[in-house]
């Protein structure tokens, strides 16, 4: 009998006995993240300078339209209606935040109780079944965390980047390592295409992957199961719009789907807050915050990013930042 | 047993699959509103376990298109706990409801309690079909008022699959599926399983209660 204590099967235990104190933890640190979330997405008062300024400084050195910038809606001294339009998407957002955090709680929690259901033991497959349905909770949970309190920084001015030099090769290979679950459990191929040498930028390197996860999320959910997702990066020499003959290099990254494509008219919305694609046809839920993450961040790079439908259907987002 | 399970969170889906799927039940999932009145046309489900937040065709439209036509159990299971969707949900027909976060044990609860109510024979949480009992949680079994026999984990799953489905013949992947989930196991190891359980069965009740349909798979014939 002693001998099946080092038995493999006894290993899966102890292993899902760390998985569970581990996962209780990040549970505990989640329901504080969601009350600490929602005071700041219901009480502070949208106090942008810090973002604004930044861009600001940003703006000599790209192309980006200066009309979209200012309508963009982390700026303030917004009109009444559009005020009340805000109003009308937190509201939504307040009632889909319930959908999307208790459903991957409910994941977690019925996963949980299987692995430590001590009558009815799971064996080891079964086991390895069970984890997997939790891993791809845990994936948008964090994914849901980390866009609500970016977000909530954006609003409360406290949004500021760390710079360093980054090679954003190594930036979405950190987005693909977080996204692999989803993809995998919706089957979908991804087919990266990278440079040879360093893609090096100035940047946040957590935020960047933030932005390339929101990108290849957005990607897997709205893509038919088992079609393929395509991220590329590219190194291009461009022109300089601001200097006449002047030309700069520049880093471009796409993610690229099959799944029903944008509105062009309505592309500029889906970049703002509270906003999700494809909202009438109900295709899928969110809280709609990832592509408002993505362009807050992106522009506070001093970046441009934006959508376009793809030949053959889908959608092509793409960033591109000044290459080092 | 069919349980069709609509649920557009894919992790939970996978959950509850599984939760499902080990107590015996064959699930069919669906993604969406539109999928799910799809498949409940072609499959015709003992239950259903039903999300109300979906895409393209919410959880009260399912179950108002569903109740219009049938009387197929409803089980609804949502994240919304205020009375509004609750009684909202029942006036529509549903025959439960669950509020997410949700235990799989009273999930399975829950579900036989349905089916009892729905007149399955699946009582109390155990199974009971011409004298044999089956204690599912406890993994035990009895012939009429005899002692309780422990089974294995695999042949209690074996035997809930089949005592859920008596008198009728559930196919060797179905059971496969039922007893080892979407891991699976051969034929081989699903024949060996069968061996045993129907010789633990016989030591009981001095019959053998477990038909082989050759070629297709077992029933449970008492």
């Amino acid at each position: 009998m002693l001998l099946e204590s080092a038995s493999p099967i006894s290993d899966v235990v102890a292993a899902e006995r760390c998985i569970l104190v581990l996962a209780l933890l990040m549970i505990s640190a989640l329901i504080a993240a969601v009350i600490l979330i929602a005071v700041a997405v219901l009480g502070v008062r949208r106090r942008n300078a810090p973002v604004v300024d930044a861009l600001r400084r940003n703006e000599d050195a790209v192309d980006a339209d200066q009309d979209e910038l200012e309508s963009f809606n982390a700026y303030p001294a917004r009109e009444v209606t559009e005020e009340e339009a805000h109003q009308r998407l937190r509201s939504y957002f307040l009632a889909s935040i319930s959908h999307e955090f208790r459903t991957p709680l409910s994941a977690l929690r019925a996963s949980l109780e299987l692995l430590v259901n001590e009558e009815n033991p799971l064996d080891p497959a079964e086991a390895r079944q069970v984890l997997r349905a939790a891993h791809l909770s845990l994936v948008g949970l964090q994914t849901l965390i980390e866009n609500l309190l970016t977000s909530s920084a954006i609003e409360a001015g406290r949004f500021s980047l760390h710079l360093a030099e980054v090679d954003m090769r190594l930036i979405l290979a950190d987005a693909v390592r977080v996204a692999t679950p989803l993809l995998e459990r919706r089957q979908q191929p991804l087919i990266v295409e990278l440079p040879a040498a360093p893609a090096l930028v100035q940047g946040d390197g957590a935020q960047l992957t933030q932005v390339v996860l929101n990108l290849l999320i957005n990607a897997s959910k709205y893509s038919p199961v088992g079609s393929a997702v395509e991220a590329t990066i590219a190194v291009q020499v461009k022109e300089d719009k601001g200097e006449k003959g002047a030309r700069r290099k520049i880093v471009r990254v796409a993610v690229a789907d099959r799944g029903p494509g944008v509105d062009l008219a309505l592309r500029s919305e889906i970049f703002r807050r509270f906003v999700r694609g494809h909202d009438s046809e109900r295709e899928q839920y969110g809280v709609g915050l990832g592509l408002y993450v993505a362009k807050t961040t992106i522009l506070a790079h001093g970046g441009r990013i934006d959508v376009e439908n793809r030949p053959g259907g889908g959608a092509l987002f793409w960033f591109e930042l000044n290459a080092l | 047993m069919k349980i069709l399970l609509v649920e557009d969170d894919l992790a939970l889906s996978d959950v509850v699959s599984f939760t499902l799927r080990r107590a015996g039940f064959e699930v069919i999932p669906a993604y969406d509103g539109a999928a799910a009145m799809a498949a409940w046309e072609t499959t015709q489900p003992a239950l259903v376990v039903l999300d109300l937040n979906l895409p393209k065709q919410d959880g009260f439209a399912v179950c108002r298109a569903i109740r219009s036509q049938s009387q197929t159990p409803i089980i609804i299971l949502s994240v919304r706990s205020g009375d509004d969707a609750v009684v909202h949900a029942l006036e529509l027909g549903a025959d439960d409801y669950i509020v997410k976060p949700f235990s799989p044990a009273q999930l399975v609860a829950r579900v036989r309690a349905v089916l009892r109510r729905a007149g399955t024979g699946v009582a109390g949480g155990q199974l009971a079909h011409n004298g044999w009992t089956l204690d599912p949680l406890r993994r035990e079994v009895r012939w009429r008022e005899g002692e309780w026999l422990h089974l294995t984990p695999l042949e209690a799953r074996l035997l809930e699959a089949l005592m859920l489905n008596a008198g009728h013949v559930l196919t060797a992947d179905a059971l496969i599926q039922a007893v080892w989930g979407v891991e699976g196991a051969s034929r081989a190891m699903l024949k060996q399983l069968v061996y045993r359980l129907r010789a633990k069965l016989e030591a009981l009740s001095g019959g053998d209660v477990i038909e082989t349909a050759p070629g297709v798979g077992y029933a449970f014939r008492a």
